[in-house]
């Protein structure tokens, strides 16, 4: 993620810097247009929720609906900011066995559905 | 002598707790249960330095003090009573090194309560495989306590943990965490209104569930008045404190802890990609379990034929040995038959229990939990139901016991119901002295042989009537609960043979003890009733008897069994059989069938041996059950009374219905209602009754 925002900024200071006329100007502002849509697109991608992770993919909690996650999964370190594993899931998708910030447990994928996550590039 | 020291071990699961527990104990432990409740209660004595004498208990596991279980409300009670006779001097934490940032949020908690508390970091033996390093020192002044850094399996620390107790008031009684900083507000006026009480203690009391069980509250009665939160709010401000509580422990583990997070990658990610692997999984699984029975009904015969002989030598030693009588005939035919039946059983108990343990304790349950969640679910049952469907099969009480981790209530509810048909070993010696009298031991496709098909194919009935009513449970049961389902998955361990042993030995003994008492006492009812009788007919029996037959044409020993038979028939026993006999016939069973099963009401094992009492009465021959049972003759339409069709009648009979006492009871207590129990008594007997009933009569 860092690398590709500094692409950008360099992209932009080189456009800065060098003087180029109208048509080169407007291509390469299609082009940063396009690495920003690009970047946008992948912002939205990373985050998801915890049923969706695939085997051996990682994650950072975001949030998660108070109502429909049991205190006993916070008390195991389900929180915000904390990093989430998957380690192994059962057939069907269900349950799911997680390594939460060094806890290791099964939850349901209904209630995986309610954490949100931000995957983090493997 | 000086007030005894009382320290309670309080922990999370899968901390080795109970190990620590049996290392400071020993043999010195008794388990009994908490007063009202089927919680099991551990308690022990330890010998500490300078001849002081400590009162341990140890506490079921929990990761917190927010109660979601019966097990885990049994802790916050008496952490909240200062006046139980238990109330800890001391509490000793037990974490485990591998997981101390989990288990270092109870110490917190603990700690916010005001109690002289000593960490335990247990398991010290993985440190350097894991390349684990701790600073103990500056972990003890951030987190105000004593640490005792501890092997259960290599057996060190203990010393230090030892003097620890003994010190335990220079301990700082300082929470390391402060819980009214998420609300200053909401505590401020907390402090306001309860002056004289804890703090902390307040807060634990408003966020409780009270539904678990009653909670001596005292003075506190008035908080109840005090909730001026909301629920979700409440919930809010827990998820608040969790935060807090984790922020302040990784704060403190980031100055003290070093992981090799490189070395740490090991044994259990190999063997969890074979173990819950979706194709060998499965296989081992059932390989295990294939294992299981096989120990339990194979293996196992071998002590249990040494035992049944034991017992028919002792009371046949008695009958020559002591003077003739009717004391000896009691503890002849009543007490010593009575007593075998159950002493027969410990083989196979002992066997399933050493195998649960073996798999709880390896960690290895998690994992079948785990794979059987899915499956499990489609008919209502959760993962977790797994352990009492298999524990199920040697007896249904602990199994119902096991059912308490279910979250889910309805889960938990069709759990606990469909448990009992599951066979369990009391059905067996049932199942065994029919399949022998009735099914004919020939080999079926050269391979199997046809009395141990039959004996399977029970097993599997008794299993798919368990997942099929279960079925039928959870489309019509309508009640509404949330699928919470949180498991430990917990790191493998090879297991303490010290624990598994502890573990067998006081099953076995408190199952043989429980249930030895109703068939202890049932069989000297039954004698008393089989062997006196009302009125001139019984007293006059034997005159009667050979008045009918020819005497002389007659050997004695013909004669003695006609006389037997005679006072059988005209005891009370005999009178109550003949009351239920209508009831019974159409099954195929004479009364004194019927009154077997009616005794066996109170447990099935007391089938057999009520069949071995009523036959034994008056009989001095050293004759198998078995044989006199093959020569009943059925009064109505002769041939002999057990045969295919009766025989299969029993067998269906038994196989579903509900005839356990103490099974209802526990149902009862499980489900703090009478409903329960009392339609599984009436749905199960009612329908074992006409699969019994159908099955005679199509089989005549």
């Amino acid at each position: 993620m860092s690398l590709k925002r500094n692409q950008l900024l360099t992209s932009r200071q080189a456009l800065e810097d060098l003087n180029l006329d109208y048509r080169v100007k407007s291509f390469h502002i299609c082009c940063i247009s396009f690495t920003f849509a690009l970047f946008k697109f992948n912002l939205n991608k990373l985050t998801t929720s915890l049923d969706l992770l695939k085997r051996g993919e990682k994650a950072i909690i975001v949030e998660f609906t108070l109502d429909m996650v049991p205190l006993k999964l916070l008390e195991m370190g389900c929180l915000p900011g904390n990093e989430v594993e998957l380690v192994q899931i059962a057939p069907f998708k269900d349950p799911m066995y997680l390594n939460i910030n060094g806890s290791h447990l099964a939850i349901r994928k209904e209630t995986a559905s309610h954490i949100t996550v931000e995957k983090l590039s493997q | 002598m000086s007030k005894q020291l009382n320290v309670a071990l309080i922990g999370n699961p899968n901390t080795g707790k109970t190990s620590v527990f049996n290392q400071l104990t020993g043999l010195k432990q008794q388990v009994g249960n908490y007063p009202g409740i089927t919680v099991e209660k551990k308690e022990g004595i330890c010998k500490l330095p300078r001849g002081v004498k400590a009162h341990i208990l140890d506490l079921p596991g929990t990761y917190s003090l927010n109660a979601s279980s019966l097990d885990e409300n049994v802790v916050i009670e008496l952490l909240l009573n200062k006046n139980d006779k238990d109330y800890p001097d001391v509490a000793v934490v037990v974490s485990d090194v591998e997981n101390l940032k989990r288990n270092l949020l109870l110490f917190t908690q603990i700690k916010d309560l005001h109690i002289p508390t000593i960490l335990v970091i247990n398991m010290a033996d993985r440190m350097k495989r894991k390349a684990i390093s701790l600073d103990i020192e500056k972990l003890e002044e951030r987190l105000e306590t004593k640490i005792a850094l501890v092997s259960s399996r290599k057996n060190t620390g203990f010393d230090k943990l030892k003097e620890l107790i003994s010190n335990y008031k220079t301990l700082s009684i300082e929470p390391c965490v402060n819980a009214s900083v998420i609300a200053p507000d909401y505590f401020n006026r907390l402090r306001k209104a309860f002056p004289k009480q804890d703090l902390y203690k307040l807060w634990l009391v408003i966020t409780q569930d009270v539904n678990f069980g009653k909670l001596d509250r005292n003075e506190m009665q008035s908080i109840n008045t005090f909730q001026t939160e909301s629920k979700s709010n409440l919930k809010r401000l827990q998820q608040k404190e969790t935060i807090v509580r984790y922020q302040f422990i990784n704060g403190v583990l980031k100055e003290t802890l070093s992981i090799d997070h490189l070395a740490a990658k090991d044994l259990r990610s190999r063997l969890d990609r074979v173990l819950t692997h979706k194709v060998w999984g499965y296989l081992i699984f059932f390989a295990i379990l294939l294992l299981i029975f096989q120990a339990i009904y194979d293996w196992s015969s071998y002590p249990m034929d040494l035992i049944d002989e034991a017992f028919a030598a002792m009371g046949e030693w008695v009958r020559t040995t002591m003077p003739a009588g009717a004391f000896t005939n009691l503890i002849a035919e009543g007490i010593i038959p009575g007593l075998g039946g159950i002493v027969i059983f410990i083989p196979q108990i002992a066997f399933l229990f050493l195998f649960i343990s073996l798999l709880e304790e390896s960690g290895y349950m998690s994992r079948v939990v785990f794979l059987m969640d899915r499956i499990m679910r489609r008919f209502g049952l959760s993962g977790k139901s797994v352990v009492p469907l298999v524990s199920g099969t040697a007896c249904a009480i602990p199994a119902i016991m096991a059912t308490r981790n279910i979250e889910n209530w309805k889960e938990r509810l069709i759990t606990i119901l469909v448990t009992p048909f599951t066979t369990c070993s009391a059905r067996l010696p049932v199942y065994l002295i029919i399949i022998s009298l009735v099914i004919p031991d020939e080999r079926v496709l050269y391979i199997f042989n046809l009395q141990s098909l039959v004996l399977m194919l029970l097993y599997l009935i008794g299993f798919g009537t368990a997942i099929l009513s279960a079925w039928l449970l959870d489309r019509i049961l309508k009640i509404k609960s949330r699928t919470f389902f949180v498991i430990e998955m917990p790191n493998y361990k090879l297991p303490l043979f010290k624990n598994v042993a502890y573990n067998v030995i006081e099953k076995t003994k408190s199952f043989i003890l429980g249930a030895g008492k109703i068939i202890l006492a049932i069989s000297i009812v039954l004698w008393v009733l089989a062997s006196n009788g009302p009125g001139d007919q019984f007293t006059n029996a034997e005159e009667n008897a050979i008045a009918r037959m020819d005497s002389g044409a007659f050997p004695q020993e013909e004669l003695d069994k006609h006389i037997a038979a005679e006072k059988l028939e005209y005891s009370y026993i005999g009178y109550m059989g003949k009351a239920i006999e209508p009831v019974v016939r159409p099954l195929g069973y004479d009364w004194k069938i019927g009154i077997a099963i009616v005794s066996s009401f109170a447990a099935r094992e007391v089938f057999v041996g009520t069949l071995a009492t009523i036959y034994s009465v008056g009989s001095d021959e050293e004759e198998t059950i078995k044989n006199r049972m093959a020569g009943e003759v059925n009064p109505i339409l002769g041939g002999p009374l057990f045969n295919l069709a009766s025989g299969i009648s029993l067998l269906l009979f038994y196989a579903f219905a509900m005839q356990c006492m103490s099974t209802l009871a526990i149902v009862k207590r499980e489900t703090n209602t009478w409903k329960w129990p009392v339609l599984q008594l009436v749905i199960m007997s009612g329908f074992a009754y006409v699969v019994a009933l159908v099955a005679y009569q199509l089989l005549i």
